[in-house]
């Protein structure tokens, strides 16, 4: 390992130390908060989605919400989902493992739902003898579109592991 | 159908608890002789999660127990596999 990612590998192990004895968050961590913080990840996303359909603007309010609720549920299960394995002990190795299968599944059925869509959309044009397919989207639109896919992969994670934590 | 099967958590009864504060350990104290995060000392102590077989070796030793020491089968599930 070269000294440059030897200091970089001594600071994450630092940071990690740091954040799984952290109680300052502890807020965060209390099923109540938990539920609340999930709930509120899913409104936000709606929510994007939503306004950006309508302006190109104003869907960046609910959409840096999302980030902070982003941060705010890696804070509530100490960022389980995303720390490299070595940094884990077993339990929460299964219970990261566990989350990406769930949250991989939720994905799953987000991207079908959309597949779905696209091709009952085909379906209808073909039924009114449209000649060729033609989707008319705004810089909005195709930002909602955009968010409705990244929202989830950023956020599931998580989320996912925050509820299952919240029921414990 | 059956009844709904019991997890793994459901049928091993664990002594880590009463061992640890034989010492006058916290469970973070433990936590870290073992090499494990203090709230799955936690649920290690619940009866909430089940070790590895290597975990459980490292809590009997940490310990200064036999894994038999440690943890067992529940009663009612010795007589349920005999039946």
């Amino acid at each position: 390992m070269s000294p440059k990612n030897e200091k970089q590998e001594a600071a994450l192990e630092k940071r990690v130390a740091t954040l799984m004895a952290d109680t300052s968050w502890n807020w965060t961590r209390t099923t109540l908060a938990r539920r609340a913080l999930v709930i509120l990840g899913v409104l936000c996303w709606v929510a994007t989605c939503t306004v950006f359909v309508w302006s190109d603007i104003w869907g960046v309010i609910p959409l840096a919400l999302c980030f902070a609720v982003y941060l705010l549920l890696r804070v509530s299960v100490r960022s389980i989902a995303d720390l490299p394995d070595r940094f884990l002990d077993e339990r929460q190795l299964k219970l990261r493992n566990r989350t990406y299968l769930q949250a991989y599944q939720l994905i799953g059925g987000v991207v079908s739902v959309m597949a779905l869509a696209l091709l009952l959309f085909t379906i209808s044009q073909d039924v009114q003898k449209v000649a060729s397919y033609r989707f008319d989207l705004s810089f909005g639109q195709v930002e909602a579109v955009v968010w409705f896919f990244f929202i989830p992969m950023l956020l599931l994670p998580s989320a996912v592991l925050t509820w299952d934590e919240a029921g414990r | 159908m059956g009844r709904k099967p019991a997890t793994e958590e459901d049928l091993i009864l664990n002594h880590i608890e009463d061992n640890r504060t034989r010492l006058g350990w916290s469970r973070q104290e433990l936590a870290d002789r073992v090499g494990v995060h203090y709230q799955t000392m936690g649920y290690l102590e619940r009866g909430e999660y089940s070790p590895s077989l290597v975990l459980a070796l490292r809590l009997a030793q940490a310990l200064g127990v036999t894994i038999e020491q440690l943890f067992s089968l529940k009663e009612e599930t010795n007589h349920e596999s005999k039946e």
